[in-house]
């Protein structure tokens, strides 16, 4: 968006014009979007979360500084908002049992399968909201394990923790896929069931996504 | 912020999930929802200045009902006399007075002189005659009423006997002069201490005993005058009994039940209007700090409705409450009346800060959350009071006030079962009395 055309937005959002109020959403949307989605379980959720940050965006537009990035401004506010939403879901946050996450080995080998946007994010939406939330702030923020214990008020120890048991369970999650989508390539192929697990691994092409 | 890591698995989602937004088109559903939630923002926002408006139009009210129930000029009348119309001195001297009294008639004559009992209600007033409140009275001698250079009233500070035994309230002289009273008659018997020697002094708006020469007016207790009329008391004021009472209170609040209440303070502003001898109505304005604690159970989160309650809640709301009551006397006598009260109290929260406290894996985690201005209660907490009122003067009286507050919905940002109860405690000034 021309930044001329976005200042003309903030200006009539900030005197309450619900049709620049609706633009700005739009202009925003995929973006928000794309952020809440990671935190939320699910699309409905992340919604949720994403009007509750776009709520706090127009009721908080005097105080966003002109000089700064709008989009790095709008990006926090749906991050605290998305934080907001771990902390407000502590209860069920560490409901997945730690222990039933399946120790997979460093060693284990990443497939090279062309994994689309859709199928990682419903593999980021399926972790357990702790580790989930820990594993976005890490990996596609940026952020310390310290300031990750800061914004969820736990312990360095336990964002590392939960940052190393989401990547056990996305690194299994993407080799299950990989399982499946050559499961439901034997199917087709009769003969193909008849392939044993070394043929199994043969088939994939280790090119370098080894943990 | 980190430096950039080297982790394949961070990198492979960072990459895939990091610049997706244009992955993800508008729908219209989600800004409907957007716009609900605007809407009632709005609406919010909105309604604050009514309410605050609507509470200083109430006081603005009760303030012009006040003004113009207030009573016109009134001359005291003199059912002893033959009065004549009082012919206010040049500038300096008495003013007019405008008085709401009722001239009992009891009129007393030493030598020339007159003396008036004014009464108003319980409180007296006097003519400058000499009306004396609260007292029967009797002239001493007849010294006063020897010529105007003799002629002298001996009015004191209220408590404080002077010279020769006579001891008045000290009111200013509006309240003891009258339109109708003439200065000269004034002059006959009893003449204020400035008058000057000719015999139609002026009179100072007030007098203290420097100004009163000595006199021989001697007015008792209890004694009636002789020869004076029955009191006839008649009203000539319609102004309608108004009164201000400034209260503090421990205030004691829980949710659900006060089994463990936290205690907060209440201070209040209330104006009451008496509409007739046992009802009256009560509004004003009260600043309540109300902490108290509930659990999870108890309690919604208060950012969004999400799926899951903290464990344990503690709050401090900072509330402006805004009670219409309907009070009903039960009792009354002498000094001491008892009241009965009951109404709905509107609550605007001020301030709210929630400390709300998670569990998890026996570790405890606090989160806050601070509203201002967000929530509010329209006529939606009842009210419950009695209260005991005894009378330190004609004006002012204490007042002990046992008080229970209900909520008939939610309260706050959580929408929790707030009650509350205290004593408050504090002073009544009738500033607006009816004659009795």
């Amino acid at each position: 968006m021309v930044e001329a055309e976005l200042h003309k937005l903030i200006d009539g959002c900030l005197k309450q014009d619900r049709k620049d109020q609706k633009l700005l959403y739009k202009a925003y949307y995929g973006f928000a979007m794309s952020i809440c989605l990671r935190y939320a379980g699910n699309r409905y959720e992340a919604a949720e979360i994403m009007n509750q940050g776009f709520l706090k965006v127009f009721t908080n537009l005097h105080k966003y500084d002109p000089q700064r990035p709008f989009t790095a401004w709008i990006g926090r506010i749906m991050i605290n908002m998305s934080v907001d939403y771990y902390r407000s879901n502590l209860k069920v946050a560490y409901q997945d049992d730690i222990e039933k996450a399946d120790h997979i080995s460093s060693n284990d080998t990443l497939p090279d399968q062309k994994l689309l946007y859709d199928d990682l994010i419903a593999m980021v939406q399926k972790l357990p909201q702790a580790y989930r939330t820990v594993f976005n702030l890490y990996a596609i923020e940026g952020y310390t394990h310290e300031e990750i214990g800061s914004m969820l008020n736990i312990s360095t120890g336990t964002s590392k923790s939960n940052l190393f048991k989401a990547r056990e369970k996305l690194k299994k999650m993407i080799l299950d896929a990989s399982n499946r989508s050559q499961g439901m390539h034997g199917s087709s192929n009769i003969h193909v069931v008849a392939i044993s697990n070394v043929d199994f691994k043969v088939t994939f092409v280790n090119n370098g996504l080894i943990r | 912020m980190k430096e950039a890591d080297k982790n394949n698995i961070d990198r492979l989602f960072n990459e895939a999930l990091g610049n997706a937004e244009n992955r993800h088109h508008f729908r219209e559903s989600d800004w409907d929802a957007m716009e609900e939630l605007l809407d009632e923002k709005q609406k919010r926002r909105e309604l604050i200045p009514w309410y605050y408006i609507s509470g200083v139009a109430a006081v603005l009210l009760l303030g012009f009902a006040w003004y113009f129930f207030s009573p016109a000029v009134s001359p005291v009348k003199n059912n002893a006399n033959n009065s004549t119309a009082y012919t206010a001195p040049k500038a300096g001297t008495t003013k007019a007075a405008t008085t709401n009294n009722i001239v009992n008639g009891g009129t007393d004559t030493t030598g020339d002189h007159q003396l008036q009992s004014v009464r108003s209600g319980r409180q007296h007033q006097y003519t400058a005659s000499a009306a004396v409140t609260g007292f029967q009275k009797k002239l001493g001698s007849n010294e006063a009423g020897q010529g105007s250079s003799a002629s002298k009233v001996l009015l004191a500070r209220s408590g404080r006997l002077v010279k020769n035994k006579v001891f008045f309230p000290l009111k200013p002289i509006e309240d003891y002069i009258t339109a109708e009273q003439p200065v000269e008659q004034t002059q006959q018997g009893l003449t204020l201490a400035a008058a000057n020697e000719a015999g139609v002094g002026e009179i100072n708006s007030t007098l203290s005993s420097a100004d009163v020469h000595d006199s021989q007016l001697v007015v008792a207790p209890g004694e009636a005058v002789e020869g004076a009329p029955k009191p006839k008391i008649k009203s000539l004021s319609n102004r309608p009994q108004l009164s201000l009472a400034v209260v503090a209170a421990p205030d004691l609040n829980g949710v659900a039940n006060l089994n463990s209440p936290k205690v907060g303070t209440n201070y209040g502003l209330l104006f009451s209007l008496q509409l007739s001898k046992r009802w009256s109505i009560t509004t004003g304005a009260a600043y309540a700090v109300k902490p108290y604690s509930a659990d999870g159970a108890q309690y919604k989160t208060p950012v969004v409705a999400y799926k899951v309650n903290p464990s344990e809640v503690f709050a401090n709301c900072k509330v402006l409450d805004i009670p219409l009551n309907v009070n009903y006397q039960v009792y009354g006598k002498g000094r001491n009346a008892i009241a009965v009260g009951t109404g709905l109290s509107s609550y605007f929260m001020l301030r709210e800060h929630y400390a709300m406290t998670f569990y998890n894996y026996n570790k405890e985690y606090i989160n806050n959350y601070d509203f201002v201005n967000q929530n509010k209660h329209i006529l939606s907490v009842l009210n419950l009071n009695a209260t005991y009122e005894r009378r330190l003067n004609s004006k002012v009286s204490a007042i002990i006030q046992p008080y229970y507050k209900l909520p008939l919905s939610g309260i706050g940002a959580g929408k929790v079962n707030l009650q509350s109860t205290g004593v408050a405690l504090g002073f009544n000034w009738n500033f607006g009395s009816k004659p009795k």
